[in-house]
């Protein structure tokens, strides 16, 4: 065995308000969500007028007109978006046109979906595309490949990774790729990823947040902006 | 019945209808000049209007103009009643010296003059405003006669004021109504929800039978009773009770109504109390409450509520330090308005049936209170959230970076003593590398915790440097200690 010291006397310690993502709330703003589960303070607004969010390793927004990250913009067809990140890009779903965004430029991509888009994720390379048919929800890749189907789907859908979220009827349905799920009592309006931890859940005035890392599931009421 | 004055005698009736309507000269007229009077008006017109006074009766609003004769007409006994006049200059020059006299006769006085009541100019279009007043607190039954002399530069005037005092039921009212300061009567305040009532008398202490109205005019609060609806006839010394009953509704507090008893008015007032609001129950879904929860808060009243009451439901925090994550989730806010509807027990929060809020991350005590609203009692209700260890939310490992284990923790220590961890580093095999490794970052979370106000949460970064290869190490558990215990991350694994 290679010989090791751990220098403890020299250990350094960095602590720092924790945030959990960023909530859209009522009123259109991008808002950072700072505390730990069931107890958490909204930031002032980031960005506003925002149709459309989506935060991973960093947020995403849209406006009627543009996409924005950070203090970088750039004009996108008017109408709120999807979104999916990828390893070095985030897939933009907007006007019925599928677009990569990298490095700040938008490249148009050709797709082949029918349905109504209602959520989008990344999979081992793959845009895959939660669709809302006539004969049902499912889960396709372009070219209408149909990967799996959601039946008991009756509302909003977000893909997440390994697992889908969604409505059905006045509960929210956490189902695991190894179809184990979970339930929670909130009827569901939308859906925003606010972090890779936590997704929002829109309801009526209110809004919730629910930490989907597997094993670490908790439902918690965001608190109403000021 | 005849005045008691004596002078002038009283003027029958006929005599009354050929008063003049407009200004005339101090002269009293005959009878056998009347053939003349209308060329004589003409002949003498632009004479007259030098310096011509004419005496008009006002309302208030309205002049109108004082033959020979002014009738005060019927006048309840006891009653009391004024008449102004006003003395106009209807010439073209001014008029001196002008004196209002004092009546002649019995119960009639001069109650106010807008001037002297010594001698006065008038300019010309100008007036003097003067009041009669005939009192009938001393009379008797009958007719009232009494003579005024408005004497000046021009002409005198001279009037007969006629009055008749008329029989006038006795009105009595019992405690515990009482008199007011307008003449009228005054309920004891009554709580909605009840009945007031005041009881009159209305007592004929005449020789003469009298018949009686009475009538309720006003804020339907007040109620009189059928039995009053059609005139009531009282023999001389008989007397009639009645009863107005009073009944306050919610949203008003003070009510106003007439009683008039035979053309006599009496206005009444009373005042309606709201009830406080039953105390309500604070119900929590929990008794027990930790840092780091949101709960939910429901109220109700033991009794359906009299009256929609609106308030405030507040909610404040004392501690070790001002957290400003405790609060309720709708709007972000500490107080948040509640009602009740009227025969309800539920309290609406906000709009809602409950309202739901967050405990913080810090410990102390967290007392919910009522305002805005009278409360039959206290319903503050304080819940205490009790100092803990610390609470990780996550803690993960990482030696991703060469030359440095790092470790971060995710979590609140609602005592805000964190500080003192220790470190146990074990190999792949999980033999523990040499002791756990003890640090103090006490002052590193003052630091960070003197300049935060939403509570205890922390993002703790660890890093330790290495020599050698850090791959050998495989796992470490953290223990972090504050003033309440010890807690442990568990075992996690350098990724």
């Amino acid at each position: 065995m290679r010989w090791l010291f751990i220098v403890g006397i020299c250990a350094w310690a960095q602590v720092e308000q924790p945030r959990i993502g960023m909530m859209l709330d009522a009123s259109g703003s991008a808002r950072p969500v700072f505390g730990v589960s069931a107890s958490v303070t909204l930031g002032d607004p980031v960005i506003a007028d925002v149709v459309s969010l989506a935060c991973a390793r960093f947020c995403i927004a849209k406006t009627q007109d543009a996409i924005v990250t950070g203090s970088h913009s750039v004009a996108a067809p008017r109408g709120p978006a999807i979104f999916a990140f990828s390893e070095d890009a985030v897939y933009v779903y907007a006007s019925g046109q599928l677009w990569r965004w990298r490095g700040g430029d938008l490249e148009a991509l050709t797709l082949n979906i029918t349905g109504e888009v209602l959520s989008m994720r990344v999979d081992g390379g793959s845009v895959e595309f939660a669709v809302r048919r006539d004969d049902g929800t499912w889960i396709v890749r372009d070219g209408n490949v149909a990967v799996e189907s959601i039946p008991d789907a009756t509302g909003p859908v977000f893909l997440l990774p390994h697992a889908i979220l969604f409505a059905a009827g006045d509960e929210i349905v956490l189902r695991r790729a190894d179809s184990t799920e979970m339930r929670f009592p909130v009827h569901a309006d939308s859906f925003v990823r606010i972090s890779t931890e936590y997704v929002q859940i829109r309801s009526g005035r209110s809004s919730y947040a629910l930490r989907v890392a597997s094993g670490r599931e908790k439902l918690f009421l965001l608190p109403e902006a000021p | 019945m005849f005045g008691r004055s004596g002078e002038p005698a009283v003027v029958p009736a006929s005599q009354e209808k050929q008063d003049k309507p407009t200004w005339r000269t101090a002269h009293r007229e005959d009878s056998h000049c009347r053939p003349f009077r209308s060329s004589l008006f003409l002949l003498l017109l632009p004479a007259a209007l030098h310096a011509q006074l004419a005496l008009f009766s006002f309302d208030g609003s309205t002049d109108t103009p004082v033959g020979q004769t002014y009738n005060f007409g019927n006048v309840a006994a006891g009653d009391v009643k004024d008449v102004r006049f006003h003395l106009k200059n209807i010439g073209t020059t001014a008029v001196t010296n002008a004196v209002i006299g004092t009546p002649q006769g019995t119960g009639f006085s001069l109650f106010a003059v807008n001037g002297s009541r010594g001698q006065n100019t008038i300019a010309p279009g100008a007036e003097l405003e003067f009041t009669i007043r005939f009192t009938t607190s001393l009379a008797t039954l009958g007719t009232y006669s009494a003579s005024l002399q408005l004497t000046s530069s021009a002409p005198t005037i001279t009037v007969i004021l006629l009055a008749s005092v008329t029989g006038a039921p006795v009105i009595t009212v019992f405690p515990a109504c009482t008199a007011g300061s307008n003449g009228g009567v005054v309920f004891p305040s009554v709580a909605i929800g009840s009945v007031g009532l005041c009881n009159f008398s209305v007592q004929n202490q005449t020789s003469q039978p009298m018949t009686v109205t009475i009538s309720v005019a006003g804020d339907p609060a007040f109620q009189a009773p059928p039995s009053i609806s059609a005139p009531i006839t009282l023999r001389p010394n008989d007397a009639f009770t009645f009863a107005i009953q009073f009944t306050p509704v919610c949203g008003t507090l003070n009510y106003g109504a007439t009683l008039t008893v035979s053309g006599r008015s009496f206005p009444l007032a009373a005042t309606g109390l709201t009830p406080p609001l039953p105390k309500p129950s604070l119900v929590f879904d929990s008794t027990k409450i930790s840092s780091g929860e949101q709960h939910t808060i429901t109220m109700s009243l033991p009794t359906p509520a009299v009256c929609g009451a609106n308030g405030n439901l507040n909610l404040a925090f004392a501690g070790a330090a001002d957290d400003r994550s405790i609060f309720f989730l709708a709007g972000s806010t500490r107080t948040l308005p509640f009602a009740v509807k009227a025969g309800d027990t539920q309290i609406s929060i906000n709009g809602a049936s409950s309202a739901t809020f967050q405990t913080g991350t810090t410990a102390g005590t967290i007392t919910f209170s009522l305002s805005g609203t009278q409360i039959n009692g206290d319903a503050t209700t304080t819940l205490t959230v009790v100092p803990a260890p610390i609470a990780i939310e996550t803690a993960a490992a990482s030696n991703q970076r060469l030359g440095e284990l790092d470790v971060q923790i995710v979590g609140f220590d609602n005592t805000y003593s964190a500080g003192a961890m220790s470190f146990t580093f074990f190999d792949t095999s999980g033999k523990a590398i040499g002791q756990p490794i003890a640090a103090d970052f006490t002052s590193d979370f003052k630091t960070f915790y003197s300049g935060v106000t939403t509570g205890s949460t922390f993002l703790m970064r660890v890093s330790f440097p290495v020599q050698g290869d850090p791959t050998q190490v495989a796992k470490v558990q953290i223990t972090l200690t504050n003033s309440a215990g010890q807690a442990q991350t568990g075992s996690l694994t350098f990724q």
